[in-house]
């Protein structure tokens, strides 16, 4: 039963909140679906990676078409990827990211290149919204942009971003996040590259960010530590764009549909989904409210945040679940044909 | 690509809720400002009585202009 799992990033999730400690749960959530359509947010963990025949891997402005049934999901069974530069990263950082590019063709046979650099730095700048969720912004989108065609056009059919990101090394909120609380800085901006990107070339795009290695902190949160283990993020990045799906237009005469083609046996579309799974408390974003507007069952998950954008709020119907174990259990439920109502107790009469 | 100059643009916009659809109301909302590439709702302030109708919806987006 396709499954959707958002984990809205930039939001400081308890869990899926850190780079890749969201994975335990896809992982789970994929074996009681059968098949999970989620985004790199829940499966970056900077140098760990995990990968799963059942796992799609979806950017999150493709995760909001194939939401909205703009675009359908083709598996694949390799991507070439295509390594795009921030023309901003120093000589040595640089250097780190080609090494992790080659590290993945030479250990693990993934299909990488070319590589682009942008004509200009990006100039990307951090900024946090009235709610306290991350943003970020972009001093140059048309290099970006630039760039991913040139990429495109060189025959690449994923694309992996690297943008030179600000340090802030001796932040408040940086030493907050290392200790396990606050909301990730970097991953409000982070979404805004990979959108732009993914929305104008209609490809599975990734972005890691090229920062300079910190201090060595001993306090250091478990869940911060997959992204201290080496000198760049883009390892899992690469490995999740490899097997990533095709996105193929699915509605004539929009502006998705250059390279319009006949929906196929394999092509994955939103009518098949079984289920969406959130956060309890983000519940607002683009791709689960257009699930929960067609009908789809939408499993709202404890998991706090700083946002409180609930099912009460927004008059959703859900299912309620404490944690993703029992997320788990009501998707087994789903799959089986099983009401989820006839497993708790007072059960109601129906008159 | 269409677009011969982008500019990204952060917004935040307090939007009314009306029955009906939420995406549709949003997108409307924040067509005007330009074309949107990324919004979740981060707030919600209840409306008279703790109906949904008249609720206030607190949007942060980027768009692009």
């Amino acid at each position: 039963m396709p499954t959707l799992l958002v984990i809205p990033t930039g939001i400081g999730c308890a869990l899926g909140g850190y780079a890749g400690d969201a994975l335990p749960a896809a992982r789970l959530l994929a074996a009681a679906s059968g098949c999970l359509i989620t985004h790199p947010n829940v499966m970056n963990g900077a140098a760990l990676y995990w990968t799963d025949p059942r796992i799609h891997y979806v950017e999150g402005s493709a995760l909001d078409r194939f939401a909205r049934g703009a675009i359908g999901l083709r598996p694949v069974r390799r991507q070439r990827v295509g390594l795009l530069l921030d023309a901003g990263i120093e000589d040595d950082l640089r250097w780190r990211h080609l090494q992790v590019a080659e590290g993945c063709r030479a250990s693990l046979g993934l299909e990488i290149g070319p590589v682009v650099t942008t004509e200009a730095p990006l100039d990307v700048s951090l900024s946090q919204g009235a709610s306290g969720a991350s943003w970020g912004q972009l001093g140059c989108p048309e290099a970006l942009l630039r760039a991913g065609q040139q990429l495109k056009a060189a025959g690449a059919t994923a694309i992996a971003v690297v943008a030179r990101f600000p340090d802030d090394s001796g932040s408040a909120a940086l030493a907050a996040y290392r200790q396990g609380s606050g909301v990730d800085a970097l991953a409000g901006a982070e979404a805004v590259i990979s959108h732009l990107l993914s929305r104008e070339l209609g490809l599975p795009c990734a972005h890691a960010p090229a920062l300079s290695a910190l201090p060595l902190d001993p306090a250091l949160d478990p869940r911060a530590a997959g992204e201290e283990l080496g000198y760049t993020f883009l390892a899992c990045v690469l490995v999740g764009l490899s097997r990533a799906p095709d996105l193929v237009p699915l509605v004539p005469g929009s502006s998705e549909c250059r390279g319009f083609q006949a929906p196929a046996a394999d092509l994955l579309q939103i009518g098949e989904v079984g289920a969406v799974v959130a956060p309890a408390g983000a519940l607002g974003g683009s791709a689960v409210l257009a699930c929960a507007e067609r009908g789809i069952p939408l499993i709202a998950v404890h998991n706090p945040c700083v946002l409180e954008v609930s099912a009460e709020a927004l008059g959703l119907p859900v299912l309620k679940a404490g944690c993703y174990a029992a997320a788990a259990g009501l998707l087994v439920a789903l799959r089986e044909g099983i009401s989820p109502a006839a497993l708790q107790r007072p059960l109601a009469r129906l008159v | 690509m269409s677009r011969s100059a982008v500019r990204l643009q952060p917004v935040t916009l307090r939007l009314q809720r009306v029955p009906g659809p939420l995406t549709p109301q949003i997108e409307r909302a924040l067509a005007i400002h330009g074309d949107p590439l990324r919004w979740a709702i981060t707030a919600v302030e209840p409306g008279e009585e703790q109906q949904l109708t008249g609720s206030v919806l607190l949007i942060e987006a980027v768009v692009l202009v």
